[in-house]
């Protein structure tokens, strides 16, 4: 018997470096007390502040979804430190490539909430952008903006502008061809991009265990050659940290990030009909409930004598009347035409889109 | 002021129909915009929807337990002022099923269903021809081809279960979706049994449009309660093998006993009736046959038992039949049963039964008896896996001591789901509940 070259088994585990970064505890301390935050209180204010807006928004338009009003929406309560935490890092002119969960993402960043929403009815008009806002229209498709991202990323390399691309997945888009693509064409090409995997555990109702045997999915960064970071994204604090240090890791010339920040959601996948009770259970509801980002970003404020009760009132008012405004007005909005859609297609438009175009602006003449 | 309806959204991708589970107000009720308003159970889930507008509830134009289509009204509001302009105003014209499916091919407007070329052949045959139809006609005409049948995966699912053929179908939902009902429909009359949309369309005209020639027919509308049973029939007919066992018992004991109480009874406000005896004697069966009080689960392949005792009592109603049922039979008296039973019918005949009140039942009992007839062959009220018919007590000859003489009997049918009870098994029951019945201070003991 000669001497076994090769431990596989062993090679299996050699992944299992990564640590998971949590600077804020559940009970809204700070964990270590060498590290603080680089934000003012006013910047922390803020950043509470967009999170609890979040939350209302969310609340509001799953009634709004529920009463007919607004079309396709995925619930995003639960994700506000991993969502609004990471965009906080970023700056206006870093260009923004979110899936179809990211819509308070996409608001902060500058686009009209009334877009939002008629984005989400299905309007042609919610998918325009004004020339100088620097995202794209989310992404229904798993990990289809990856490799653009990538390219956007590469845009801004060549321009030799010094900002980033970003992007937004779930769990369940790193399983996918373009997610690899995506990491890998930046890598090489050391583009300023940071791509955000958002793990909420569940791809629609798929637990993550099922989707890969990696470990960890900020490991797939390995392959790809450029650093990958596992984040508590129940913790705000440490999603901002991890994101701005990576923003200024891309922007210095040194590539891609990939975080991996480890979320929940309440609610089910979408609100267009899957059970979360059937395939999660109380226990881990309840579990993740204890980590909400809200209540631990909140004790954290007070004890700081930065927020009241009374503050949250006020402002959760104020976004209420937000709201109100900005479907208010998509609802006072000419219906999507179909001569309009199928305007909106094509530059050159072809005879049977021609024919198929007026023959519905005949009828919706009528 | 003005008037608002408030239609049932697709709340759920491509979901075509939604039950209401809950109404959580009435009529006169005030609410505000997002307060709770009514429940919904889809194939997918069951979802709270709040509701839309700040009002004073005037109408519920879908009851608890019935079924509406994506954009049917459901309740009507009275609010302060002008409706508000975009809420749901995509449905405020009359919803056309021609228009939605040429919607998915743009391309090619011209391939629309049946009642729109019913429609453009009327316009033809009053107006001339417009060069313009023409021109649409000859150009954007779709090629035929045979495209894969649409159905939910719930649906297709089903339909495997009954071993249906999909392709067979007709579907008639949007854009030729097949929908559940269909597959029914397919399994209660075969192939020629699902309407295509032109028979759809004949259904909803009146008398005179459908009638023709020597033997015409008169046509109406089915109600909601009628839709509901038909659907409800003809699930638990196809699902569930039936077999009845019958039985004749003698009741002289029953008799007596109830003439002696009727009266007492009566001071209390009570009616005391023999119905309110079988309730409490099923009762015990159930409590001794768990069996009887199961549903079967094909998905799983399992057996749900219920841990309480629910006795539906099957109620005639000018409106059609309901099935409202006594909570937890096992633990009430025979007054309170009595009593029980007179107010579901009450509530059932006023139309005011809610869907709690029909909703986990443990086993029901039909009674003709009331009525007349002997024998019959009940039909379960399906999820449950069994159903007591109770026929007319009269007076015949029987056999006691090798004398014939003259005896109160009543005449019971036992219908069952096969998969989970066996013949012996009912028949024991069956046996048991004779013995509960002819000797009803049994059920003092027992009851």
């Amino acid at each position: 018997m000669s001497k076994k070259i090769i431990d596989f088994e062993q090679l299996k585990e050699q992944c299992d470096e990564f640590e998971t970064i949590k600077l804020l505890s559940e009970e809204g301390k700070i964990i270590d007390p060498e590290w603080q935050p680089d934000l003012s209180d006013e910047e922390l204010i803020e950043l509470f502040k967009q999170m609890l807006w979040s939350r209302t928004l969310d609340t509001r338009s799953t009634k709004l979804n529920r009463q007919g009003r607004l079309g396709f929406y995925a619930p995003t309560a639960g994700e506000e430190a991993s969502q609004i935490a990471s965009n906080f890092a970023m700056e206006k002119e870093d260009f923004v490539l979110p899936a179809y969960r990211d819509v308070p993402q996409l608001v902060q960043h500058g686009l009209p909430l009334y877009k939002a929403f008629l984005w989400s009815r299905g309007h042609v008009d919610g998918n325009k952008y004004p020339a100088d806002f620097n995202a794209l229209p989310p992404q229904i498709i798993i990990g289809a903006q990856y490799v653009q991202a990538a390219g956007v990323a590469l845009g801004f390399k060549l321009k030799g502008q010094k900002n980033v691309a970003y992007t937004y997945t779930g769990d369940g888009g790193t399983s996918q061809g373009d997610f690899y693509e995506g990491i890998n064409f930046a890598g090489a090409f050391q583009a300023p991009a940071v791509f955000i995997v958002q793990n909420n555990g569940f791809a629609i109702s798929v637990p993550r265990e099922k989707q890969t045997a990696a470990k960890t999915l900020a490991q797939k960064a390995v392959a790809a050659g450029i650093p990958g970071v596992q984040v508590d994204g129940m913790d705000a604090l440490a999603v901002y940290e991890v994101t701005k240090a990576a923003r200024d890791f891309a922007i210095n010339g040194n590539g891609p990030v990939l975080i991996e920040t480890l979320t929940y959601r309440y609610g089910p996948h979408t609100l267009s009909g899957d059970d979360p009770k059937r395939y999660r259970t109380k226990e881990t509801d309840d579990f993740w409930r204890e980590k909400d980002p809200l209540v631990r970003m909140r004790k954290f404020l007070i004890a700081k004598d930065l927020w009241s009760q009374e503050q949250e009132e006020k402002y959760v008012e104020e976004v209420k009347t937000e709201i109100n405004e900005a479907i208010d007005k998509v609802e006072n909005m000419p219906q999507q035409k179909i001569s309009e859609y199928l305007k909106n297609t094509f530059e050159e438009v072809p005879a049977n889109i021609q024919a198929a175009v007026e023959y519905y602006e005949a009828k919706e003449a009528k | 002021m003005s008037v608002y309806q408030f239609k049932l959204p697709d709340i759920g991708e491509g979901i075509s129909e939604g039950t209401v589970a809950q109404w959580y107000v009435k009529p006169g009720d005030v609410l505000k915009e997002d307060d709770d308003l009514l429940e919904i159970e889809n194939d997918k889930s069951v979802e709270e929807i709040p509701s839309p507008v700040s009002g004073t509830i005037k109408k519920i134009l879908v009851e608890e337990g019935e079924t509406a289509e994506v954009g049917q009204g459901l309740v009507e509001f009275e609010i302060e002022g002008d409706l508000p302009t975009g809420a749901q105003a995509e449905d405020s014209e009359p919803k056309e099923p021609a228009p939605e499916s040429t919607e998915q091919t743009p391309a090619a407007p011209a391939s629309t269903t049946a009642p729109e070329r019913a429609k453009e052949a009327d316009v033809e045959e009053t107006a001339p021809k417009h060069e313009e139809d023409s021109k649409e006609e000859t150009t954007l005409n779709r090629p035929e081809r045979t495209l894969p049948v649409l159905a939910m995966p719930a649906v297709r699912f089903y339909a495997r279960q009954q071993d249906v053929d999909l392709r067979q179908v007709n579907g008639t939902g949007k854009h030729g979706h097949v929908t559940r009902e269909d597959v029914d429909a397919f399994l209660e009359n075969g192939p020629t049994a699902a309407t295509s949309e032109t028979a759809k369309q004949e259904t909803e005209k009146t008398v005179s449009a459908a009638a023709a020639g020597d033997w015409p027919e008169t046509r109406e509308k089915m109600s909601g309660i009628r839709k509901a049973t038909a659907k409800a029939m003809v699930r638990s007919k196809s699902e569930i093998p039936h077999v009845t066992v019958f039985d004749d018992v003698v009741v002289d004991k029953l008799w007596a006993h109830r003439k002696k109480y009727k009266e007492m009874a009566a001071n209390r406000d009570v009616r005391l009736t023999f119905l309110a005896y079988i309730v409490k004697a099923l009762a015990v069966i159930l409590r001794e046959y768990p069996i009887f009080n199961s549903k079967v689960d094909m998905a799983e392949q399992e057996i749900a038992y219920r841990n309480y005792i629910n006795i539906g009592v099957a109620t005639d109603t000018d409106r059609g039949l309901l099935v409202p049922n006594i909570k937890h039979a096992d633990e009430k008296s025979l007054f309170t049963i009595a009593r029980q039973i007179s107010e579901n019918t009450q509530k059932a005949k006023e139309g005011k039964l809610s869907g709690n009140d029909m909703k986990h039942s443990s086993m029901s009992i039909t009674n003709i008896g009331s009525i007349g007839g002997g024998f019959f062959t009940p039909i379960v009220n399906w999820p449950e896996v069994a159903i007591l018919g109770v026929g007319r007590i009269k007076k015949e000859p029987i056999i006691a001591d090798d004398e014939v003489k003259a005896a109160y009997v009543m005449k019971l049918s036992l219908s069952f789901d096969h998969r989970v009870i066996d013949g012996a098994t009912a028949q024991r029951a069956l046996n048991r509940l004779n013995e509960l019945l002819s000797e009803p201070e049994l059920l003092l003991m027992e009851g």
